[in-house]
């Protein structure tokens, strides 16, 4: 029986409480000894640069890391016009920030901007916050305050032989402060044009010498881009636009048991809503709820570290205009790593995970898809002589799909097509040169995996058209296979002279195969009347990429009271889509078309005293971006232009007292309508904001 | 644009990366210096350090380069260099009477004394041993050498670490470079 090898706590579908009993179980079964997780903020101050877990799972300077990677610090979180992540972020080369809609954005990395961007997955402390129904991410459910974040780590290219299926692309992981190490209590608020509102508090409070509690929440709301409904944009009803709201709540329990052993508990709950570009790229309104739980531990055995973890997320997905849509997706991932010291020289990681998934989707079909994935991953590092560090990682995961309930029509598979196994591996190796004392020279390779979506694999969306005798239906594919990410790379990076300049150069190439694409209604059908008394369309896998693209970064301060970055990205994918040409677009991907040629982004920083003034400009070409346009039969997919834009934000804040700061800020200034990559123009925003620290 | 053009550009701009890589512009000076760095380093002992404690400069007397870098570090200690929850409290050691160490649980060594004698005194007693001098940690008479320029860096001898009965975090050690 296919199902037996199912998770029971999924079978069973876990109750929130009794999950956070199993977690607190995990916490309490802790070897009662000695251990010690990575403490960001002394290691930062030790090393005078940030220190991520996030490229190979083992401690490492920014400098050292055999991968492209991105770490913003706190000091630059402070410094920045931005006010979520997604405008942190898109200041670095190499990524593009689309905001298609007020309250919807999404984050790529080199490359591939789409709506609900599978490719990137983002975790906060490590524990997903991807969203596996769609194969997305909500940004504005995240469940993190910008004032609770220690860092956020970005990593470049494909990651799969750490972090397994999704991290095809890049990762993205925040990190929150340790209430052991950091404590605060800071409450801020403000109000801004467009209807903007907003207010969120953190708590970091050591409450035992042991004993920590960080406790965060958050509220935003807005009015939705006023240019929507007269762009192609728009929905095909104006009254199912909504403006953006998103509330969020967290609090994470960190306990350390014994001298070394470290130990957390977390729960964040989310309810966004939001008018968004779907997938299939037609205008919905939707509204995500979004609940996890989590329980984490480290323990330091003098020879490495061992760690475990386990999280249940509980995501909801629905239509804020049709009561009939309801998609829920449960994952539960448990995980152990052992991180190893052995010798002088060598480094060395193994680990296993198994993940257990599933959506019952309403519409769809009866029941739920379901699948299992266990997966081995190894790391080793070897450092050779002085000069010269080789590492190679790998992992295999293995995943088991099964739909529990009936295969009913309309449809052309049947329950026997869902019974099925992947198998597929990824790896990351990279050889990291040090030329001098202030120069490193990366050569790397990888593979990484993008799983398909429960959507592309089990979702049924069906469609009765008016005066027609038969239906449309729009359906996953259990057949489907993941896509495959091959990459090279070469990077330099070099401090120069004694300002702490640091410049970044960065050369790379990616070949996707098996690239999915959702079924659309302009699909080429893989059934039709007369032979079926329906029109079907699924998921297929339609076709290859190939990126490549140049990134340029320097950054660094001087006269003491200035800080500056510049950075320049060129960008260039080819896409073959089977049933995608200039003239028909039957496929909702044109990525390459959709993701600029050229950025340019620099941004300057000046400081005294209490006073504090930020400018932040951005150059993008020229793109083209997919929409849904009315037509008969059926609506159609066609590009449109979406003008070069310069965008200016700029912040500018004033101490007024100890721990009171004041701040006036402004997004695309310059008004210039293709800022934010969206088929609907963006507008300039000012808002105000009072932030106080207890 | 074709796939070769884009090579090429690749490919020309791997030559500019080469090039840049290899040319010996101006060096960078790091901020910081090896006292802090070191008191820093010193909170990633296991068991954790904090609070106050004291912290020996072990100096040659008579050899005037010694007694100088005694006093910067005594300087820079007594204001406070450490982590936000390890201070320390200085105490000038001189080399000819290192029976003073009793009670100490860290040691800046400075160049010109005794490396050999000094690590036959700390060891016994489980001091950690710090010295600008990687060559000390190099001949494993030394705990850790630490170097704030160009780039901080931190070596540790596993030897003279274990002579000494000292354990750091293995989060540290990842970091830093184990001889």
């Amino acid at each position: 029986m296919p199902g037996a090898r199912l998770s029971p706590i999924l079978r069973g579908s876990t109750s929130l409480p009794t999950f956070l009993a199993a977690c607190s179980v995990l916490a309490a079964v802790a070897v009662p000894a000695r251990a010690q997780g990575v403490n960001y903020a002394e290691l930062e101050d030790l090393f005078g640069e940030p220190v991520t877990t996030s490229v190979t799972g083992k401690p490492q300077r920014a400098s050292e890391a055999p991968a492209s990677l991105v770490i913003i610090t706190r000091e630059d979180i402070r410094r920045s016009p931005a006010h979520d992540i997604p405008g942190l972020v898109q200041a670095y080369a190499g990524i593009d920030v689309a905001r298609w809609m007020a309250g919807q954005a999404d984050v790529a990395i080199r490359g591939g901007v789409r709506p609900y961007n599978p490719s990137l997955l983002v975790l906060v402390n490590g524990r997903q916050v991807y969203l596996d129904h769609y194969g997305m991410t909500n940004w504005a459910g995240l469940g993190v305050q910008l004032e609770e974040i220690q860092q956020i780590e970005v990593v470049m290219g494909p990651n799969s032989a750490l972090f397994g299926f999704n991290a095809a692309s890049g990762v993205v992981n925040i990190i929150t402060i340790d209430p052991l190490q950091s404590q605060q209590v800071t409450a801020s608020g403000g109000v801004g044009t467009e209807g903007q509102r907003f207010a969120s508090g953190v708590a970091a409070l050591k409450l035992a010498d042991r004993l920590g509690l960080r406790l965060s929440g958050g509220y935003e709301t807005a009015e939705e881009f006023g240019g929507l409904t007269a762009s192609p944009a728009a929905p095909m009803d104006p009254a199912t636009v909504f403006n953006p709201r998103s509330q969020e709540a967290s609090a994470e329990l960190y306990a350390k048991l014994g001298e070394l052993t470290e130990s957390s508990i977390s729960l964040t709950h989310s309810d966004t809503d939001q008018t968004e570009i779907s997938p299939v790229h037609i205008t919905i309104p939707s509204h995500y709820r979004f609940t996890s739980a989590g329980a984490r531990i480290s323990h330091d055995a003098g020879w490495g570290v061992l760690s475990a973890r386990l999280f249940h997320n509980w995501s909801r997905f629905l239509s804020a205009s049709d009561p009939s849509v309801d998609f829920r997706n449960e994952v539960l991932v448990a995980s152990a790593d052992a991180l190893i010291r052995a010798g002088a020289t060598d480094t060395v990681r193994v680990g296993i995970e198994y993940r257990a998934n599933e959506i019952v989707a309403e519409p769809g079909y009866p029941g739920a898809t379901r699948y299992d994935v266990f997966a081995a991953n190894a790391m080793w590092e070897k450092r050779l002589g002085d000069a010269a560090t080789f590492t190679l990682a790998g992992r295999i995961d293995n995943l088991q799909l099964e739909q529990d309930g009936v295969v009913d029509q309309p449809t052309i598979f049947t329950k026997a097509d869902f019974d099925r196994s992947i198998t597929d591996w990824s790896f990351n190796s990279a050889l990291l040169l040090q030329l001098d004392d202030n120069s490193s020279l990366r050569l790397s390779a990888s593979r990484g995996i993008e799983a398909p979506s429960l959507a592309a694999l089990g979702a049924r969306l069906d469609i009765q058209i008016p005066g027609m005798p038969f239906s449309r239906v729009i359906s996953g594919n259990p057949l489907i296979d993941p896509a495959k990410i091959w990459s090279a790379e070469v990077g330099l990076s070099r401090m120069l002279g004694e300002s702490g300049t640091r410049l970044d150069l960065a050369a790379y190439f990616n070949h996707t195969t098996d690239i999915m694409a959702l079924g659309a209604p302009q699909t080429a059908p893989r059934a039709a009347p007369p032979a079926y008394p329906f029109i079907l369309s699924t998921a297929d896998n339609v076709g290859s990429s190939e990126a490549y693209g140049l990134e340029a970064s320097a950054a660094g301060r001087f006269g003491g009271n200035w800080h500056w970055s510049l950075n320049y990205t060129w960008t260039h994918s080819d896409l073959e889509v089977a049933g995608n040409s200039p003239a028909l677009i039957t496929r909702p991907l044109a990525s390459d078309s959709a993701t600029p040629e050229h950025n340019l982004k620099g941004q300057l920083t000046y400081e005294r005293g209490p006073w504090l003034a930020t400018v932040a400009a951005r150059y993008t070409s020229p793109t083209e971006q997919l929409v849904t346009a009315p037509a008969v039969p059926f609506d159609v997919l066609e590009l449109v232009p979406v003008a070069e834009s310069l965008a200016v934000d700029a912040k500018l804040a004033f101490e007024a007292r100890e721990g009171v700061t004041l701040a006036i800020a402004g997004e695309n200034l310059t008004g210039a309508d293709g800022a934010y990559l969206s088929p609907a123009p963006a507008e300039r925003r000012l808002r105000a904001t009072v932030r106080v620290d207890f | 644009m074709g796939v070769k053009t884009a090579l090429y550009r690749i490919a020309c701009f791997v030559a500019i990366v080469a090039a840049a890589g290899l040319c010996d512009a101006a060096r960078a000076q790091m901020t910081g210096d090896t006292i802090k760095v070191g008191g820093r380093a010193a909170s990633f002992l296991q068991p954790r350090l904090a609070g106050t404690v004291t912290a020996a400069i072990i100096y040659e007397p008579g050899n005037e380069a010694s007694e100088r870098e005694a006093r910067v570090i005594e300087r820079e200690l007594a204001s406070g260099a450490g982590a936000d929850s390890l201070r320390f409290r200085p105490r000038r050691v001189a080399s000819n009477a290192l029976d003073e160490l009793d009670g100490v649980r860290i040691a800046f060594v400075t160049r010109g004394t005794p490396y050999r004698q000094i690590a036959a005194a700390t060891a016994p007693r489980s001091i950690l041993t710090i010295s600008s001098d990687s060559a000390c940690a190099r001949a494993a008479y030394c705990t850790m050498a630490v170097q704030s320029s160009p780039r901080i860096q931190i070596v540790v001898s596993r030897a003279a670490a274990s002579a000494a009965r000292i354990r750091f975090s293995s989060s540290f050690l990842m970091l830093v470079k184990e001889i």
